[in-house]
């Protein structure tokens, strides 16, 4: 008559966190989207959210940034990680922490000061909204994009390289034949820390462009602020959606990393 | 049997955890818990740091109230309960509301703001008022803003049905003020314009016009409030800048009631006509100012990362004063062709009744005492509902500029004007005190205005009402589409197509792969 501990009650408390904290939000979220003020099903905030050009001019505004900050993240985060991962020059790691350390630091705090340094260049986000805005998501972003990328460069082959060589590539058809997609996997899961993300992000355009900026995250905080709960849970699952089909893309690339090491093995 | 031990075992610890609260709550439950819920930073709180040496205001209440003669006159006799407080904050009028409509959270008092009251009056949220139970607001609350002629009593809950009553009925009031523009004239970005002109500027009756009219001079100088209804209000007056101005000389010299009551209904407008031309208005500034903030604007003009502030005139205290301490002058205005009024009140919640509803009155009354309300003032920073002495000596103690003689009497100085704040100070109409504060000559477009508008500013001032459901949600929309920058057709194609292309590229990535390995595998063949 005793109870015998089994050790799958262990994933209790984790099931229950699963439940409590992901699933019944998701479908509070699902609910809401689709009814009315009474709890009558309705596609009203499907239709608002694809007629009203304020919000689909958000949606791109938000796609647009996204797009660009995900560029620029790697078009920066790139070299410094090959750079970083050559041992010569980072002895100890050191530089990757330098790199990575603003990450310590919470996101909002960072953002305000990144506001007085910006005023005090002159760049302030009253006149500069968008390059404002832009500086802050790049700075906010880039050690998401240095750390899957230092972890991937380091795992490079380096005989393929070497072969390469032997095999009369120049430096830049290494580089292209041999180093770049040796580290896409890297680079596709850098471009979904940093993609998705900045989509939702909202503190950094509102305080960074002195409000002149609007991405998703704020049209979705203005419609919670004014009642407005089906239209904002609508616009949240729209947003869940990109998520979803994002990770399926990166599904993709994920699966192939896996082959490649276990073959490596 | 198992499964059947460990549910009693489950049982077993809730029944232990029941009865172990069971003790404690015996004994909580002699002691009755005010629920209030106000705005975050909005009464006293002990602070010795900066000289706040008493106890917080809730603090203060409780101890107040459970003197006995004091518990025996608000809950009458043989009421031998422990009276408590659960003092709660919110962020936004919006949000307390919904908390409060869904149902998630009760409470017995609310301090909310005036639209929010005529709404929550509209959805029988809130009961009427016994005034007859707040002697303390009776006799103390300035006749300017209660009782008949009062401007609580102007605002009905719904205008199409006037049974439903006035403000009046339902509020107690608790602070007040303006909505008005803070400027700091010596900005380093205002261009050729003397500070003297600047002020001239702002303090003309038309001052809200000249962020739109004068924008060359003041392009990227102001930040304006990031909430739709304050600048709702600031693009309204702008867009019937033409009729104020009209009505502002029909009236010249004689702005009695009628004025007012003109005044009101053009601030009021929300047809869709008008949220379309505010919305142009709107869209014109953006061009103009710095930038929409939340809360920094009080700091930020403090800093000079802004040089004009939308702002209600409690802030703009606060600003003027922490300015001072950095030798910036900061000035204030509430242009004349028409200006806001605003005020948070307390009201009590429908379902309040019996010892509930004795603690609330008894809370309201406690808050109502000029000494409390003086002690509020002090440590806030907006203007309270109450006169009273204790309140005037505050207001002298701050702004009083005369010198004293040996025998502490005021003597003549120069360089002070008197200003008159009779208005608000006489409660009764027997009262004939002259409660005139002699202030420096600078403060009549500073801190003081702020304080306490004069007298001859009142006819200006309008409350916004509540626009109902249907008009507000097409403000937000106007209010978003003033917030959303319109992008250009060739950006909108580069997006999509970049988007779409960047998607079905990845997303045939690994079938692209496999048609290559497969091409590859059969020139192997080959």
């Amino acid at each position: 008559m005793k109870i015998r501990f089994q050790r799958k009650y262990l994933c209790i408390p984790y099931f229950l966190f699963l439940i409590l904290f992901i699933i019944l939000p998701i479908l509070f979220i699902i609910y809401y989207a689709f009814t009315d003020g009474n709890g009558n099903f309705t596609w009203d905030a499907l239709i608002d959210f694809f007629t009203n050009t304020n919000k689909l001019n958000v949606l791109l505004m938000s796609l647009m940034f996204s797009m660009l900050n995900t560029i620029v993240c790697l078009l920066i985060g790139y070299p410094i990680a090959y750079i970083l991962s050559n041992s010569k020059l980072n002895k100890n790691a050191t530089i990757v922490m330098l790199f990575v350390m603003p990450m310590w630091i919470n996101f909002v705090l960072r953002t305000w000061a990144t506001r007085d340094v910006l005023n005090w260049i002159g760049l302030g986000g009253g006149d500069y909204p968008y390059l404002a805005t832009m500086i802050g998501l790049v700075y906010n972003y880039l050690p998401f994009v240095i750390l899957p990328l230092y972890n991937v460069m380091l795992k490079l082959d380096r005989q393929q390289i070497e072969a390469a060589l032997d095999l009369g590539c120049n430096r830049i058809q290494v580089f292209t034949k041999s180093i770049i997609p040796q580290s896409i996997p890297g680079v596709v899961s850098a471009a979904m820390m940093v993609f998705m993300p900045t989509m939702s992000s909202y503190v950094i355009s509102d305080v960074l462009s002195e409000g002149k900026v609007v991405l998703f995250g704020n049209s979705i905080y203005l419609s919670f602020s004014n009642n407005q709960w089906n239209i904002g849970s609508f616009i949240s699952l729209f947003m869940l959606l990109l998520v979803g089909i994002s990770m399926l893309i990166s599904r993709n690339f994920t699966e192939k990393d896996d082959k490649k090491e276990s073959s490596r093995w | 049997m198992k499964n059947i031990k460990f549910i009693s075992l489950i049982g077993l610890a809730g029944m232990m955890l029941t009865s172990l609260s069971g003790c404690s709550s015996e004994t909580e439950s002699n002691t009755l818990y005010l629920k209030v819920l106000n705005a975050g930073d909005y009464i006293y709180l002990n602070d010795p740091d900066n000289g706040y040496e008493e106890a917080d205001l809730t603090e203060q209440y409780v101890e107040w109230i459970n003197t006995p003669e004091i518990k025996e006159k608000y809950f009458g006799e043989g009421f031998d309960k422990e009276i408590g407080i659960i003092y709660d904050t919110y962020d936004t009028n919006e949000t307390m509301f919904n908390e409060l409509k869904t149902g998630k959270s009760t409470y017995d008092l609310v301090c909310s703001s005036d639209y929010m009251i005529q709404k929550m009056a509209k959805f029988k949220m809130i009961q009427e008022i016994d005034m007859n139970r707040v002697e303390n607001y009776q006799n103390y609350a300035s006749p300017f803003l209660i009782g008949e002629n009062g401007k609580l009593a102007k605002v009905d809950i719904d205008p199409t049905n006037p049974k439903l009553g006035t403000l009046n009925d339902f509020a107690i009031g608790y602070m007040w003020g303006t909505l008005g523009l803070m400027y700091n004239p010596s900005y380093k970005r205002i261009k050729n314009k003397t500070p003297e002109e600047v002020i001239e500027d702002f303090s003309s009756p038309n001052g809200w016009d000249v962020l739109w009219e004068e924008h060359e001079a003041y392009q990227s100088c102001a930040s304006i409030k990031d909430s739709m209804r304050d600048t709702y209000a600031m693009g309204l007056i702008h867009t019937f800048s033409d009729e104020f101005k009209e009505l502002y000389e029909e009236y010249q010299g004689n702005y009695n009631d009628e004025y007012n009551t003109k005044l009101s209904e053009i601030f009021n407008r929300h047809d869709n006509e008008t949220i379309d031309k505010v919305q142009e208005s709107l869209i014109e500034l953006k061009d103009y100012i710095y930038g929409f903030e939340v809360d920094t604007g009080k700091s930020d003009i403090v800093t000079q990362k802004v040089g004009i502030n939308l702002c209600w005139s409690g802030d703009a205290v606060y600003s003027m004063d922490t300015a001072e301490e950095n030798d910036v002058l900061l000035y204030f205005a509430i242009p004349s062709y028409c200006c806001n009024i605003w005020f948070d009140a307390f009201s009590i919640l429908s379902e309040v009744k019996d010892e509930r509803l004795d603690a609330a009155y008894s809370f309201l009354d406690f808050i109502s005492s000029p000494l409390i309300a003086s002690e509020n003032m002090d440590y806030v920073g907006y203007t309270p509902f109450i006169a009273g002495n204790d309140v005037f000596s505050l207001v002298e103690d701050w702004y009083e500029a005369r010198d004293v003689d040996e025998n502490d009497e005021y003597i003549e100085t120069e360089g002070t004007i008197p200003y008159d704040l009779s208005y608000f100070f006489r409660t009764n109409e027997d009262d004939e005190t002259e409660y005139v504060v002699y202030v420096e000559e600078d403060q009549i477009n500073r801190q003081m205005r702020a304080q306490y508008p004069m007298e001859e500013d009142l006819p200006h001032l309008a409350i916004m009402q509540d626009f109902g459901e249907t008009q507000n949600n097409k403000i937000v929309s106007m209010w978003e589409k003033v917030k959303v920058n319109p992008l250009p057709i060739w950006v909108v194609i580069i997006v999509v197509g970049g988007f779409v292309g960047l998607l079905s590229f990845f997303g045939s990535y690994k079938l692209i792969k496999k048609a290559k390995i497969r091409k590859r595998k059969k020139l192997r063949e080959k």
